[in-house]
């Protein structure tokens, strides 16, 4: 057993088991002396958990919980450890410019006037298009606004994605083909008041730690609360499920249905709701209705669906007759494992499904709620607009009124924002690769890590006739393709807005100064801005003037954010949207008469999805269908990837903590026993892991956590020999163009 | 709360390594007594091997952290420590995670390190 590894889990659990009894751990409790505490938001997942940053002569040595914000001072062991991230030795500290096959060292007027340069020159040679950016979940709002409105308001094009394509785009999918508008209506506080919790591609224990502590909170305060997990593999999640679902892969869709039809045929579902709240659709049109969705479930019984997910039908009955019986409020959660599939918004259609149904929506305690991995993929990207399709909070590229609101606001002609929706994640990707994009600019994500199929992508950013630009703290496996790298400013060397995963906007503040000649990404968009003759359109001397302009692009929305001004954000611990005016308190149950300031104080019912023009959520009919790759004789096991409790993303921060990488830092591969037998394979042993893509080499890790014929591989793991994504698959969700990184085939033999 | 655990039963009918090569768990939990009853508590857990109290409210709530070779294992010794000790209430996981093995290169087989050295 690894001593170190060893060593940050006990931690870890002695932090969680200390924070739930409101102690403090002597480990990270800083002494005061001489540290000035300043309210903030951790920097890594979609949690969101506010934080208060210690800094003692000029540096970042502490961080504690803020007890005021909803993490109730609960910070997981990762957080604590964020100081570090700052002072790594190799954090970039001066722009780079390659010459002659090599990154040198050059200054910022050299570097900016070479990106503004190729920018401008490449819009005027091969247009608009020519020209993208590609930015991420982690940068602060204004920053992504700033890269938004610089490409869609004067480049003039919507080349302009983000990493939350990777991660958010099929739950975006489902909420907006459910619901008419992004984002959950429920909150963290439902977590509270659930009798059942539904958590389903989700190990929420190692990739929302702090969530998990508060459903084992729920579970301690009324022992009756029941927890429901379905996961191909067990994970630490499923330890502590009262039914645990281990499906085979792919057919949690089939089971989702199967729970339908269960509800349907034991009079689980609530007809009056269904009466006044819900519409029936199959494709794309809301066209159906009740019978015939009784008909489309019928093949879905639950002796099938035990017999394709080989769980036992007594606990698929059982977990269905938990979520649907009458008197439970059921609050179900999900992530990556529904969102990285060829169906991703299916999956979550069909989690929406099973809320509609039965009711149990829009109650405290009873809602449908999708996890996000980045601290700012929903308010920095996805309500901000920061996507290839999209404008500012909830408005369409395709929609002539929506581009005419925007270009209003931002002082520019009519028709300066193309009616032709940009290029997505990996198209634009793809586009690099036939030089129809010639220049990229890529702010605060490593793409040449984090792609699927990521070999094709890496070959397409270090092609001699492209132009990559890399805004980064560190050097990344995308900045050692770059062309020119900008050394960006990190957490807490800046000031932003984090809109975590419950629709909560939160400022993040500047406590120290960036390392060497780093500067903020909002600062280098501005300046780039200036040097690429559209300084008018980028006019602001700081991110408040941003965010003064966002409020206004937000106000009259269905987002609702005018009350969210940056007074407030400075006072308070955060606050929820829709809030329109500055004494509201913000919304935690949306689409609730008396809670959500849409709803008319008349409307005779207690919910109104008012987000579609006839106030009825859809129920779906989607139906169960084969991943984009699925195992055959010649590739026999399903590969997946994941994550781990000790790292975050691609590990450019997580993997420049001394701690966490002792810990833990090689991708193994997780095998069932069963397997590793046929295989002659022991724990430490290689294997070699071969897709249709690519083969590498992985430890063994042979654990019945996994399943015969399903292997695993974190995702973290930054050696070039065991990139995971070197493996994966770059087919993805028509709908929400989320690649499938959860499912494709691979073949194993002993190395 | 009761923990779900696969099943993995020993060679003697016992609770068997869940795991093929050891993988262990650690559990974080909050441990609920009677009231006034924790320090109580607290001292008997403290003989219980690889078990550490970690801290107290001093009344009724202990933080502990428990570390098993086998899950199985843990799970069933939290249930005969509610079902045998009349002063705890119950046990309530805030923390799992699995110690797989994996981490420093001290950790990886001969076979893997030589694949690794020759490159």
């Amino acid at each position: 057993m690894s001593a170190t590894r060893r060593q940050f889990l006990v931690a870890s659990a002695a932090t969680s088991a200390l924070a739930a009894l409101g102690k403090p751990t002597k480990a990270f409790s800083a002494a005061d002396g001489g540290i000035k505490w300043t309210k903030g938001v951790c920097r890594y997942c979609g949690v969101g958990c506010g934080v208060y940053k210690g800094v003692r002569d000029g540096k970042l040595v502490a961080i504690k919980g803020d007890k005021e914000n909803h993490n109730k001072g609960f910070v997981c062991l990762k957080g604590f450890l964020l100081p570090q991230i700052l002072y790594h030795e190799d954090r970039l500290t001066h722009p780079l410019i390659k010459k002659n096959g090599k990154l040198v060292k050059a200054s910022w007027d050299e570097a900016l006037d070479l990106v503004a340069k190729k920018f401008t020159e490449s819009v005027k040679k091969n247009g608009k298009d020519s020209v993208a950016f590609y930015g991420s979940g982690q940068a602060y709002t204004e920053e992504s606004y700033a890269a938004n409105k610089l490409f869609k308001g004067g480049f003039g094009t919507n080349n302009v994605e983000g990493n939350p394509r990777l991660c958010m785009a099929s739950a975006v999918g489902g909420y907006v083909t459910t619901f008419g508008k992004d984002e959950p209506m429920g909150t963290y506080d439902d977590i509270d008041h659930a009798d059942v919790f539904f958590l389903i591609g989700s190990n929420t224990a190692e990739a929302h730690p702090i969530l998990f502590q508060r459903i084992a909170r729920r579970k301690e305060a009324d022992p009756n609360v029941k927890i429901i997990v379905a996961d191909p593999r067990m994970t630490p999640t499923g330890r502590i499920a009262d039914i645990y679902l281990k499906f085979k892969p792919n057919t949690d869709l089939f089971v989702l249905n199967a729970f339908a039809k269960y509800f349907v045929d034991n009079d689980l579902v609530d007809k009056e709701f269904i009466k006044n709240h819900v519409a029936f659709g199959k494709g794309k049109a809301a066209d159906q209705n009740w019978d015939a969705y009784v008909a489309f479930l019928a093949p879905y019984t639950m002796e099938k669906a035990a017999e394709v997910s080989e769980c036992s039908i007594e606990d698929l009955e059982a977990a269905a007759k938990l979520f649907g019986c009458k008197k439970n409020r059921t609050m179900s959660m999900w992530t990556m494992g529904i969102n990285q599939r060829l169906r991703g918004v299916w999956g979550n259609n069909l989690i929406h499904n099973l809320h509609l149904i039965t009711g149990k929506i829009g109650i405290p305690g009873s809602t449908t709620f999708s996890l996000t991995g980045q601290p700012n993929a929903c308010g920095g990207v996805r309500d901000q607009g920061g996507l290839c399709h999209i404008l500012p909070y909830g408005r369409l590229v395709k929609k002539p009124e929506h581009r005419a609101e925007v270009e209003k606001v931002w002082g520019v002609p009519a028709g300066t924002i193309s009616d032709k929706p940009g290029k997505h994640a990996l198209a634009m990707f793809q586009a690099l690769e036939t030089k129809d994009i010639k220049c990229i600019y890529i702010m605060c994500t490593n793409p040449g890590q984090s792609l699927p199929n990521v070999n094709r992508y890496r070959k397409a950013m270090a092609d001699p006739d492209t132009f990559v630009v890399v805004a980064d703290i560190y050097p990344t496996r995308t900045t050692e393709l770059a062309d020119v790298v900008l050394p960006a400013a990190a957490w807490s060397e800046k000031e932003g807005v984090f809109g975590c995963t419950e629709r909560r906007y939160q400022l993040e503040h500047q406590v120290v100064l960036p390392q060497g000649e780093a500067r903020a990404d909002f600062d280098i968009l501005v300046d780039l801005a200036a040097r690429c003759g559209y300084g008018k359109l980028l006019p602001w001397k700081s991110p408040d003037d941003a965010w003064e302009e966002l409020l206004l692009l937000g106000k009259d929305t269905m987002y609702q954010i005018g009350g969210i001004t940056r007074a407030r954000l400075r006072k308070d611990h955060g606050v929820i949207w829709p809030c329109p005016t500055e004494d509201h308190p913000g919304t935690k149950l949306r689409y609730v008469k008396g809670e959500d300031p849409w709803v008319p104080k008349d409307y005779p019912h207690r919910i109104m999805f008012y987000a579609k023009p006839d106030n009825r959520a859809v129920v779906w009919f989607r139906p169960w269908e084969n991943a984009a790759e699925m195992p055959d004789e010649e590739y026999p096991f399903f590969f997946t990837t994941g994550r781990v409790i000790e790292h975050w993303h691609t590990a450019t921060m997580t993997g420049r903590c001394k701690e966490l990488t002792h810990a833990k830092i090689t991708s193994e591969v997780e095998i069932h026993p069963d397997d590793a037998k046929k295989l002659g394979v022991r724990t430490g042993d290689g294997v070699r892991v071969t897709s249709r893509r690519d083969s590498l080499i992985f430890p063994a890790l042979v654990t019945d956590n996994s399943q015969p014929g399903l292997v695993f591989v974190h995702m973290h793991d930054a050696h070039l020999d065991r990139m995971c994504n070197r493996i994966t698959i770059d087919q993805f969700d028509p709908g929400s163009k989320e690649p499938t990184f959860k499912i494709c085939a691979v073949k194993l033999a002993k190395a | 709360m009761t923990l779900q655990f696969e099943s993995g039963p020993g060679p003697n009918g016992g609770p068997g390594p869940l795991f093929e090569d050891g993988v262990a768990v650690v559990v974080g939990a909050v441990v609920e007594t009677q009231s006034g009853r924790a320090p109580s508590v607290a001292c008997r857990l403290e003989s219980i091997a690889d078990l550490d109290v970690v801290g107290g409210d001093g009344d009724r709530r202990l933080a502990i952290v428990w570390c098993s070779s086998s899950a199985k294992g843990l799970e069933r010794a939290m249930e005969q420590l509610v079902k045998g000790d009349e002063e705890i209430l119950g046990i309530f996981p805030t923390f799992m995670g699995q110690d797989d093995g994996s981490g420093p290169a001290e950790a990886r087989s001969e076979a893997m390190q030589k694949l690794i050295d020759e490159g």
